[in-house]
């Protein structure tokens, strides 16, 4: 079905947001991302991609209550939903049923 | 925390963002902002915290309730889509909305480049707005001669005494030069003499030589490309070598220019310099056109006082021979094309200002009646929309919104014809400008000035086609069932706008051919059918007699003539002194020379006196001169008193009058009849030869056995007089069939916008008109039902062209020399049948109606 692909991109993503579970915001995605992969990316695309996981409804969001940090304005909180986890899932199973079926033989050449 | 994150960008970003997301979005940044904050400067922090909300600018976080952008892109969506319903539906009006407009943008394409062209004379020289041309105004008696041309000295005199005068340039034209190339002769009627200075004046663009220094030396020439390659054998490297005259004098090439730009009142194929260097300090000779080049801090008021002083203290209070005053008339170097008649003019300045200004004005008219028609269509379906507008309002639509759809419907109309008209004028180009005779390309005129005007002209088409329409429309409050009948009413104001121009059009095409008709066909005096003319050189010139007598063997042959100066030739200019009880008198006039076969060869009438004797000498020889009748006229004589009368000229020359011949037109109809000279010389550079028969090829192979047996050169080139008599009247033949051309396009475009009034009226009326037909209506009284209100309106449209046209065409026929009468025939018949096709047209449309069953229309109710 179209839409409900996951890109390399959005997956990674989608993970941080479950790694993060309850913290889940645009500059901690960010950071966690960068810290775990090394990869730089903006925090617009971070923005952009968490929005269209949750257009695919595989993320909800809320907002967290009010702070006297970030100047006043509240978190944009995001959480992985039934759906994302299960297109998570899938996926996971499909890289691993791949993995099982690459032979021994191509990877352990001596 | 005295660290403050940019606010502007903040503030854009709050007005484009998803109200959803931008807390959320404002809250990271301004998380990294802090932290940025203590690991770099302020600056820096402030520049990666704007980079960084520059990245949220992007389709996906568009505030889809509030973002003017997104509004406008799905609005539009549905204007555009409404547009093309209402377009289809209604196919008569929208073919010719888009006809009237693609025609009339694509006329205005073609007539702008015109009007360029024209407007443009001159205006290539570097500093055209600073150079003046000075002409003299010479008193004789009660009467102004107004002259082009000044003494030899003038321009430098001038020059050393106006304190506002930088620099002066002359020159003096030579229409007969011919260079030797090899046997060859090549033939030359543009040479100009002038002194070193000229670069000052006029500016060409040199290809090679040294422009200050190239015409010091006498007997230098510089050449245009054009006139090198044709004279030159060798053209590798003009500058240095030498060419020859037919006389055997000798020039040095000093400098090949780029061909001067066709929109330039003088046409110089080469420039020679002065022959005797110390002309510039002399008084006489009276054939140099004298240029001065104004400072930058030039008055006006200032300049015209002291070219007053400068007048009487170079020329006097009086001269002799009776010469009153002299005033000298500055010319602006762009006026020249247009205004400049005066006498021994160098080349005709066929431009006139009427002319632009007809233009511009066909060009305005054409637009007019392509916005009327667009204007009128657009209003007549109102009713229509009503249901839409209605629904759109009812929705919430303001009344901005509504006025901004119909400005797009507009927008779109005018877009498509637009794209239209430049695929026409792209496609129509090339013939439009060999037709009209413009020279200039296409790229030459467009300079962003010209775009800017295109795009001013553009909106203003917009806001005129979409400003009734788009307000009336807008207007409509929802539920309206009717509209008030104010819109009837000023549509039938705009017909009748459209109606009376047309029919002032009509008659306007009908007048203006007249008077070319007439022009044309105007007796010149002479007889220029069947002569055939060429030019001799030096050799022939000897043999002459040979040639003639040879020629005259031919039985084709009439009569062979020889002459200095053809007709249609510029003539040069003279002055003849004879004696009175008062004292001596002066005529300043042109002359020629011809032998004693010109008059019968023209078939000129003596009125007077007799032709001259048949003397074949060639040793200049006194046996009289012939004048013409306005030269009697100039000097009070009746033609047989001037017969007998001893012309003098300069201290040497005196003859006597032996003959009187009828006014003849020796220049274009332009020009009325100038007194004239002819006098007596064997052997003319112009060769003529009257034809008795029609078969030119045959007589033309004879004659050029008969040349090459005699004359030096081995080819001689043929012209028949007429044709070339014919070639002054090219550009008039060909602005009045551009002006009628345009005029037939308005009325064209008129009538569509009748016919498609006509559709919707058709429409509308089908239900009356079927119930009529039901009660025993005629189809005669249907269709006078239907044409009547066009009927009306035409009539009353009558009424007020035919006064107009007759003030407006009176004053019009005044310019000529040579008018017609304006005829009531003129002004009622091209009125009578523009009415008889406007009722045709709305009957041919009406008729359908006739056609229709009235049960299958009523059936409905």
């Amino acid at each position: 079905m179209k839409g409900s692909q996951l890109g390399e991109l959005e997956e990674i993503i989608l993970l941080t947001v479950g790694a993060l579970y309850d913290d889940a915001y645009g500059v901690a995605v960010m950071q966690d991302v960068e810290k775990r992969t090394g990869r730089k990316i903006t925090i617009s695309t971070v923005h952009s991609v968490l929005k269209r996981l949750e257009e695919k409804g595989y993320c909800e969001s809320r907002y967290d209550g009010a702070t006297n940090e970030r100047g006043g304005r509240r978190k944009h909180l995001f959480r992985v939903t039934t759906a994302g986890e299960n297109v998570l899932h899938t996926s996971r199973e499909i890289r691993n049923g791949l993995w099982n079926a690459i032979p021994d033989m191509a990877f352990n050449k001596k | 925390m005295d660290r403050q994150e940019p606010k502007w960008i903040v503030r854009w970003l709050r007005r484009f963002c998803d109200q959803d997301l931008i807390e959320g979005i404002e809250g990271d940044l301004f998380e990294l902002f802090e932290l940025e904050s203590k690991e770099y400067s302020t600056s820096k922090a402030r520049r990666r915290y704007t980079w960084r909300a520059l990245g949220f600018f992007r389709a996906s976080f568009i505030n889809k309730r509030k973002s003017i952008t997104y509004q406008l892109t799905t609005m539009l969506g549905n204007y555009f889509k409404i547009s093309i319903r209402t377009a289809l539906k209604n196919k008569t009006s929208s073919l010719v909305n888009l006809l009237g407009l693609t025609l009339g943008l694509t006329a205005c394409g073609f007539l702008a480049q015109y009007i360029y062209q024209e407007w443009s004379y001159d205006r290539h020289f570097a500093n055209y707005d600073r150079i003046y041309r000075l002409t003299l105004d010479m008193e004789f008696g009660d009467e102004m001669t107004k002259l082009a041309i000044s003494p030899s000295g003038f321009g430098k005199a001038v020059s050393e005494k106006a304190p506002q005068v930088e620099a002066f340039g002359m020159l003096r034209k030579f229409s007969n030069f011919q260079f030797k190339k090899g046997t060859e002769l090549v033939k030359t009627s543009h040479v100009y003499q002038t002194e070193a200075g000229l670069q000052n004046i006029l500016d060409y663009h040199w290809l090679s030589g040294d422009p200050q220094k190239a015409l010091s030396a006498p007997y230098s020439i510089v050449l245009t490309q054009s006139l090198a390659d044709k004279l030159l054998i060798n053209n590798s490297n003009p500058v240095g070598q030498i060419i020859t005259r037919d006389n055997e004098d000798k020039y040095t090439i000093t400098g090949i220019i780029a061909d001067p730009p066709i929109n330039s009142h003088i046409h110089p194929e080469a420039f020679i310099s002065l022959s005797d260097p110390n002309v510039v300090n002399q008084m006489d000779a009276w054939r140099w056109v004298t240029y001065v080049k104004v400072t930058e801090s030039f008055n006006a008021n200032k300049f015209a006082q002291s070219l007053a002083d400068i007048s009487t203290a170079i020329f006097g209070e009086k001269g002799g021979s009776g010469r009153g005053k002299i005033i000298i008339q500055p010319e602006k170097l762009t006026d020249i094309h247009f205004i400049s008649d005066r006498k021994f003019e160098m080349e005709t300045n066929d431009g006139n200002r009427i002319y632009i200004q007809g233009f511009s004005i066909l060009m305005i008219l054409i637009l007019t009646m392509s916005i009327i028609n667009y204007v009128n269509l657009t209003t007549a379906q109102t009713h229509q929309r009503l249901k839409e507008v209605s629904v759109r309002k009812t929705f919430g639509a303001k009344k901005k919104q509504i006025i901004s759809q119909f400005f797009f419907e507009s927008g779109l109309m005018i877009s498509l014809s637009v794209v239209f008209s430049l695929l026409i004028i792209l496609g129509g180009q090339s013939l439009f400008q060999s037709y009209a005779g413009i020279e200039l390309s296409i790229f030459e005129m467009l300079n962003w000035k010209a775009i800017l005007m295109v795009v001013a002209v553009l909106l203003f088409i917009l806001l005129f086609s979409g400003i009734y329409p788009s307000l009336k429309l807008s207007s409509i409050k929802a539920f309206q069932k009717e509209l008030k009948t104010k819109t009837n009413r000023f549509r039938s104001i705009l017909i009748l706008f459209q109606l009376s121009l047309s029919c002032l059009i009509l008659i306007g095409t009908t007048v203006v051919y007249q008077q070319y008709q007439f022009m044309t066909s105007q007796q010149l005096g002479f007889n220029q059918n069947q002569i055939i003319t060429t030019k001799m050189d030096d050799v022939a010139i000897k043999n002459y007699w040979v040639i003639h007598d040879k020629l005259m063997q031919l039985p084709e042959v009439k009569t062979v003539a020889s002459a200095e100066h053809s007709p249609g030739e510029t003539a040069p200019i003279n002055n003849f002194e004879y004696n009175t009880k008062d004292g001596v008198k002066k005529v300043v006039c042109p002359h020629i020379w011809a032998d004693q076969h010109y008059v019968e060869a023209l078939q000129l009438n003596i009125i007077a006196g007799e032709d001259f004797e048949d003397y074949r000498g060639n040793d200049g020889k006194r046996i009289g001169v012939l004048i013409n009748e306005a030269f009697a006229e100039e000097s009070g004589w009746t033609p047989e008193e001037a017969v007998g009368q001893t012309l003098k000229s300069g201290t040497s020359w005196e003859d006597k009058i032996i003959g009187v011949v009828q006014d003849f037109h020796f220049v274009s109809l332009h020009h009325a009849i100038e007194p004239m000279v002819i006098r007596h010389l064997v052997g003319g550079r112009d060769l003529l030869i009257k034809s008795a028969g029609t078969d030119y090829q045959k007589l033309i192979s004879e004659i050029d056995q008969i040349w090459q047996e005699t004359a030096g050169t081995e080819q001689a080139e043929f012209t028949f007089l007429d044709k070339h008599f014919q070639k002054q009247y090219e550009k008039d033949q060909k602005r009045a069939e551009l002006f009628a051309g345009f005029s037939f396009l308005i009325i064209f475009i008129s009538l569509a916008g009748l016919f498609g009034l006509t559709t919707y009226t058709v429409q509308r009326r089908l239900k009356e008109m079927s119930i009529r037909k039901v009660h025993g209506a005629s189809t005669i009284e249907i269709l006078s039902l239907m044409t009547k209100e066009f009927g009306v309106l035409s009539l009353l449209a009558a009424f007020i062209a035919i006064p107009t046209a007759y003030y407006v065409f009176n004053a019009w026929l005044e310019n000529f020399a040579y008018a017609i009468n304006l005829q009531p025939i003129l002004l009622t018949l091209p009125v009578l049948l523009l009415m008889m096709l406007i009722l045709l047209t709305a009957a041919l449309r009406s008729y359908k109606v006739v056609r229709v069953n009235p049960a299958q229309i009523l059936r409905n109710e």
